[in-house]
């Protein structure tokens, strides 16, 4: 394990609702974004998260620690498998959430570029929403009411694809 | 969030990785979800990229050819696997899902045809021949069907006139996206030396010759397309012992080459109903695969171009007749076999279970077919491919605009238009088909259409199809 001198260096971030988060920085590394901020050196002391809640930023940290702490695949090409397994366990428990936080999860985790945890959220709202149909879809997911398909596209859409829809 | 947006606007890159992640039969429904859901989904790039990640199980579809007096209609039906057991298959509807009718001509009563050439990424490839009364060579027209979108897609006429028939394929070029179609034609004789190459890409309006040729072998039935390329199972039986090949087409390079058969060594018990020609190719899973009648084996080439043992029905009794294997009907490799005894026996099928090496009779339940009703049966991928999409977004666009706007129930202008259909060749024939995928036209743009084309005389009718 690497215990250098940077893994004790501290991050601050600060959520919309004015939370301060301090972590280490190795764990704030595992944002890309974060990690660019850091190397071009416009990360001097807090960092502001102006479109991430305190709840939703308190989770992601929560993902990050958990990885950040986890041995990496380009650190030893045979990782033990009590570890992956260990880490899918994780992710698996993480995701057990409800829907808008997933959502927020996943809108912070893009801004913030977590590709795992883009990959993990994803994947997650794929599985619950494959089998419901269009009405179902846009109340789990809130969708736009002003982007919905006039009566007529709708149904055109709905002839078109008949075979889905059984 | 602090200022909770009422929308989340969920767009870009997550919305784009969530899609990619969910199979193709959500997705079709989802198009109704929103206009931007519906953009992402129909995004060409999308498409591509989606039909690579997700791996479903596909949907058979079957179909056949109704001879009836006025028309040859090919009938669609979608197939579904039973949840018990996967030896029965259950047709949807007993109607078809969608049919495509080719009319015979009115005023001749020589034979024509329309037949099932091959098929493509679950694309349904069938020629509808006419004859010319003075020189008896053919005429063929070839269409394009997607049966699950209800899409058809028009060949250009063949610049040829053919003395007898040839082998025609319908693959993929991965590097442009386009779907390709070759044939191999002798336009004068009987002789192979006088091949005639003809390839067509999709979307454009015109066949070209190339000036490769394929070696000198007879090839026999449908094309196998896998890795790129096209294959065929040829024969020759002026060599000792009937030489066998398998040819193969690099549909993007537009070559040709040949590959030696599995070697076979037959056992004392093998079977008596054996001809060299039942031999045959099949796709599985995107392999090319090789049953060999002799042995009752079937072998899969793999990306070394090896012949690899994929399983053999040695031990298995079946009745007598010719053994067919149509493809996979499942992830886990399953394979649906069918018996064509001789006579006007019905068909018999069977499913070969690849983990236990058990083959059960199977059925397909739900339609009234008829004892001598020759079936075929394609495995569509689930794939959201589009003919329509692929090659003639733009093109269906400006012509629905242009259909809606002529159409002033004028016999005249209609048939102007319909010649001028950049996808649908009206050739004037009397033996004429009409496919108007239903995507362009609406239910009443085609009675008006039709009204307009009785007035010309009974030539021709515009079909919905679906």
């Amino acid at each position: 394990m690497s215990t250098s001198s940077s893994s004790s260096k501290k991050i601050v971030l600060k959520s919309a609702d004015n939370e301060t988060f301090e972590i280490d920085e190795i764990v704030a590394l595992e944002s890309q974004a974060i990690k660019n901020m850091i190397e071009d050196e416009c990360a001097d002391n807090v960092i502001p998260l102006g479109n991430i809640d305190s709840k939703t930023l308190s989770k992601i940290i929560e993902y990050c620690k958990k990885h950040a702490e986890s041995p990496k695949k380009d650190d030893n090409a045979d990782i033990d498998e009590k570890a992956v397994e260990d880490l899918k366990s994780f992710d698996a428990e993480f995701a057990k959430v409800d829907m808008p936080l997933i959502q927020d999860i996943l809108m912070a985790a893009n801004f913030l570029n977590i590709d795992n945890l883009i990959g993990l959220m994803c994947r997650t709202i794929a599985d619950r929403i494959k089998g419901k149909t269009p009405e179902e879809i846009r109340k789990i997911l809130n969708i736009n009411k002003n982007d919905l398909l006039s009566p007529e596209q709708e149904a055109k859409a709905r002839e078109e694809n008949s075979w889905a829809f059984d | 969030m602090a200022e909770e947006p009422q929308y989340h606007n969920m767009d870009g890159k997550p919305l784009f990785d969530i899609l990619s992640k969910l199979p193709s039969k959500s997705l079709l429904r989802f198009r109704c979800v929103s206009k931007l859901w519906r953009e992402y989904i129909d995004d060409s790039y999308f498409v591509s990229i989606h039909d690579k990640q997700v791996i479903e199980d596909p949907t058979p579809v079957l179909f056949y050819i109704k001879d009836s007096e006025l028309a040859k209609t090919v009938c669609f039906h979608t197939l579904e696997s039973d949840t018990i057991s996967t030896h029965v298959l259950k047709a949807k509807t007993k109607v078809p899902v969608f049919e495509f009718v080719a009319k015979k001509p009115l005023y001749e009563f020589g034979p024509c045809l329309t037949e099932f050439v091959c098929s493509c990424n679950g694309l349904v490839l069938i020629e509808t021949d006419e004859t010319d009364d003075q020189d008896e060579t053919d005429m063929p027209n070839f269409t394009v069907i997607h049966p699950i979108n209800k899409q058809c897609y028009v060949l250009p006429k063949l610049p040829l006139r053919l003395f007898n028939r040839g082998s025609c394929g319908l693959g993929f070029d991965s590097s442009t996206n386009t779907f390709k179609m070759v044939c191999v034609y002798n336009p004068h004789t009987y002789w192979k030396r006088d091949q005639c190459i003809m390839v067509h890409v999709f979307g454009t309006n015109s066949w070209r010759e190339i000036p490769k040729v394929p070696p000198d072998y007879h090839m026999y039935g449908e094309a196998i397309f896998a890795h790129g390329c096209l294959h065929w199972f040829s024969y020759d039986d002026k060599e000792e012992d009937g030489a066998r090949q398998v040819i193969w087409f690099d549909v993007k390079n537009e070559e040709f080459g040949s590959i030696k058969p599995p070697m076979t060594i037959s056992k004392p018990s093998e079977r008596k109903f054996y001809h060299p020609l039942n031999d045959h190719l099949v796709n599985l899973d995107d392999q090319v695969g090789y049953f060999d009648s002799k042995t009752t084996k079937v072998w899969v080439l793999n990306h070394k171009k090896e012949w690899v043992l994929h399983c053999d029905f040695e031990d298995h009794e079946f009745p007598y007749g010719f053994i067919k294997v149509l493809g996979c009907l499942n992830k886990a490799g399953d394979i649906l076999i069918k018996i064509i005894k001789t006579g006007r026996a019905k068909e018999l099928f069977y499913v070969y279970n690849l983990k236990n090496r058990v083959i059960h009779e199977a059925r397909i339940d739900g339609l009234d077919l008829e004892d001598e009703c020759q079936t075929h049966i394609v495995m569509f991928p689930n794939s959201l491919f589009d003919i329509i999409t692929n090659f003639n977004l733009i093109k269906s666009k400006e012509l629905k605009e242009k259909m809606s706007s002529e159409l002033v129930n004028s016999s005249l202008t209609v048939s102007r238009m319909l010649d001028n259909l950049p996808c649908m060749n009206f050739p004037h024939t009397k033996y004429r088909h009409v496919a108007i995928p239903n995507i362009i036209l609406s239910n009443n743009t085609i009675d008006k259409a039709n009204k307009s084309i009785d007035a010309l005389g009974p030539v021709s009718k515009i079909i919905r199809l679906c």
